[in-house]
């Protein structure tokens, strides 16, 4: 690989540009593929696409841009500290506007520490949380019938649907 | 790069309109995962789309405590529920099954109960490839089965599983075990009176728990090179125990604690761990260690051994303690060049020659504790390594003289009699725990003056009045002129306020008669701190009367009260801190005008 190579352009699914560092594009595997061939080939006129709009891959690419040296060398506890601080400001967000898409592209991506922070974001956002009130934070429509109602309650008496 | 530019419309508005129940089932049972079991049931009412993924989440757990149940749940409607939830989930799982648990609570004396929801829940993992097993059965002691070992045995060779943890498991006992599983990484038997020997063959196992299980007498590991952890903890030193392991494999920590250790244990076994821990174990009189793997050696309470020969380079940590307790035992360190970490408590045979020879030698020693050690008189010694040193509770210790140039921090407790005490290092910080009750002045003088060359010195004491020792009128030599910075420390909730906290201000200022700082603290409420910093201004005439009543004239040295004063108060309650103003402006005449 060229060591001349500093960042690579890609585009979002909206057919917009964005610069990625090679550090930072080191997270994902598929970015680190995509990086290669483009690192590989003569022919670099060709940009490489990644199925995320471009509302979540700013997000993603500042998050790689972060995690970046600390994935590449290591850190202090300091260091994971503040980037723990980091990270829950950085999940705040929509659910349904971007949460869900982060939560996509990490998986798309093979991000695992993304994946494992949206993901405990979500989980946090239910935790405590009452069916209806979790409903309404994530957008979901009860279309259960009231027989059909009727009958889950039977399963789980545990359960409260309020 | 205008013209690669692609308009991707199509792909935006489906993924605009993103959905929970979208998403893919692996990303919805890891949400799932991050919750606790009861909130992840959740999903199956929040709507139908999401029903199907709580069917599929490959995590079971069942809890049944009939402690705490209503009257109207009996053990029939548990287990109906159990086979109910096994035929509406098992449709789902497709033998995807990641974790079975069971909590199981029971005093019901029905023996046939337990084992029926125990081998149906054991049926069910196994024709669904379950990975890890986690039951946990508490039951009244007259029941001798509540598994059924042809339930349990398909586990043992299973091609899927990686955690095995049982505990409670009672069945008539099987002499020997064969546990072949490939992917097993963790297995743990606990208060399990099931089987004899085991014998493990998974080359992946990385951890072993073994706790009092009391008909296990062996664990024979067959195959693979190295383990990441082996905990056995029996009921008591009579408890024989043996364990076996391939030539050149590697144990990385070995935990023993109240068992018999078998001659295999110490003979072989021993050589082949880096950390290992040795806790009231019935052990050999003798015991020799050749190793060039371990690095830490930890024994506590092993009363029956006297003599330990340490051949092990490698070690950096050794820690005895309440073990070789006899006159006549002995401990041989000659060769642990690398000691970084030694501490020694109550070891009879540690006699002054014997520290003098020793530490010399260890050239890495970092830090040392002594404790207990009564047949220690004299402490001499030198060490340019050692950074912090220990010396607690030796009873006849009568004289301490240690060279140890980089010394950062000692710490002492026992009898003030011993003296001198000389610590030759510059740049050390010393914590002296004080005896119990108010201790003759003339003694704590003599003690504490071994330390006036320290960078500070914490005291610490049971009550505040015990260091409230009036000074002679005529006695006018003070022990720690050097000292700038003390720190006193009350095993007591409460700081002292009032008349005591000036009586303790003015005997620490006799102590300690020109301080930078005194703090105040105490280690029953940990934050409780408060600090007097002083700032001290141009000298006082030493002709004027209020100072010739404090300081000897032929000396050179002063106290506070001879420089302009200004005191700073940190950590005081308002009340306390214009008391004490008061008590400061009257007994120096130049307080506050630097």
């Amino acid at each position: 690989m060229s060591s001349s190579v500093e960042a690579i352009t890609v585009l979002s699914s909206d057919g917009d540009e964005f610069k990625i560092t090679v550090s930072a594009a080191k997270l994902s595997k598929p970015l680190n593929w995509m990086l290669e061939d483009v690192c590989f080939s003569d022919d670099c006129d060709e940009v490489p696409t990644i199925e995320v709009n471009s509302k979540t891959l700013v997000k993603v690419i500042e998050y790689c841009e972060k995690h970046a040296p600390r994935a590449n060398s290591g850190a202090s506890d300091s260091d994971a500290e503040e980037l723990k601080k980091w990270d829950i400001e950085f999940m705040k967000m929509d659910v349904k506007d971007i949460l869900f898409h982060i939560l996509m592209a990490a998986n798309y991506l093979h991000m695992e520490g993304l994946y494992d922070l949206a993901c405990q974001t979500a989980a946090d956002l239910m935790k405590g949380m009452t069916v209806s009130q979790i409903r309404k934070i994530f957008h979901i429509k009860n279309d259960f019938s009231s027989e059909e109602q009727e009958q889950l309650r039977r399963q789980h008496p545990g359960c409260s649907f309020d | 790069m205008e013209e690669t530019k692609r308009c991707r419309v199509d792909n935006t508005i489906i993924s605009n309109y993103m959905k929970l129940e979208n998403l893919p089932a692996d990303l919805i049972h890891n949400i799932m995962h991050k919750l606790p079991y009861k909130e992840a049931a959740k999903f199956s009412v929040l709507s139908k789309s999401l029903n199907p993924y709580w069917l599929s989440f490959p995590t079971l757990k069942f809890k049944y405590n009939s402690y705490n149940l209503p009257k109207d749940v009996s053990y029939d409607t548990f287990f109906n529920s159990v086979q109910k939830t096994l035929k509406l989930r098992g449709r789902c799982l497709k033998g995807c099954l990641q974790n079975l648990s069971l909590s199981y609570n029971s005093m019901d004396s029905n023996p046939h109960h337990c084992p029926k929801v125990v081998d149906l829940l054991l049926n069910f993992a196994v024709q669904n490839n379950v990975k890890e097993i986690n039951f946990d059965i508490e039951e009244p002691v007259n029941i001798i089965a509540n598994v059924t070992y042809d339930s349990l045995c398909p586990l043992f060779s299973s091609q899927f599983l990686t955690a095995l943890k049982l505990g409670g498991v009672q069945i008539p006992l099987v002499d020997n075990v064969s546990i072949t599983c490939p992917k097993l990484t963790e297995l743990q038997f606990q208060n399990c009176h099931a089987f004899g020997t085991i014998h493990v063959s998974s080359s992946s196992l990385k951890q072993v728990k073994v706790i009092k299980c009391c008909s296990m007498k062996a664990f024979h590991i067959e195959k693979g090179k190295s383990l990441h952890s082996f905990k056995l903890e029996g009921f008591s030193i009579n408890d024989p125990f043996d364990i076996t392991l391939p030539t050149d494999f590697l144990i990385h920590d070995l935990h023993l604690t109240n068992v018999e250790l078998s001659k295999n244990i110490y003979d072989k076994v021993v050589a082949q761990v880096e950390l290992l821990f040795i806790d009231t174990c019935g052990m050999p009189k003798s015991m020799r260690l050749h190793s060039l793997h371990i690095k830490v050696l930890e024994m506590k309470r092993n009363y029956n051994l006297e003599n330990l020969v340490l051949r092990t380079p490698n070690l950096e940590r050794f820690i005895s303690v309440d073990s070789l307790e006899t006159l006549h035992s002995t401990l041989d360190i000659s060769d642990c060049v690398a000691l970084k970490v030694l501490k020694l408590d109550g070891i009879m045979s540690i006699t002054g020659e014997w520290l003098k020879m020793r530490i010399c030698w260890l050239r890495s020693l970092k830090k040392l504790v002594i404790r207990n050690c009564n047949r220690l008189e004299r402490v001499e010694f030198e060490s340019d390594s050692l950074e912090k040193f220990s010396l607690h509770e030796c009873f006849h210790l009568e004289k301490v003289e240690v060279h140890v140039l980089n010394l950062l921090e000692f710490s002492y407790s026992g009898s003030l009699q011993v003296y001198p005490m000389i610590i030759l290092s510059s740049k050390c910080n010393g914590n002296i725990k004080l005896p119990y009750g108010r201790s003759d002045l003339d003694l704590m003088k003599k003690f504490l003056s071994s330390f006036g060359h320290f960078k500070d010195l914490t005291l610490s004491c049971s009550k505040a009045e015990d260091m409230v020792i009036p000074r002679q009128l005529n006695d006018k030599i003070s022990p720690l002129y050097d000292l700038r910075h003390v720190k006193l420390q009350v095993r007591e909730r409460f700081l002292p306020n009032g008349p005591i906290l000036t009586q303790l201000l003015e005997s620490l200022l006799w102590f300690v008669p020109r301080p930078d700082t005194i703090t105040l603290s105490s280690n029953m409420t940990g934050n409780t701190r408060s600090t007097l910093k002083f700032k001290y201004g141009n000298p006082v005439e030493s002709n004027d009367s209020v100072v010739g009543d404090c300081c000897r004239d032929t000396d050179d040295i002063r106290c506070w009260r001879h420089h302009e004063v200004k005191i700073e108060f940190e950590g005081f309650d308002e009340s306390v801190r214009e008391y004490l103003e008061e008590f400061f402006a009257t007994s120096h005449r130049y307080y506050g005008k630097h």
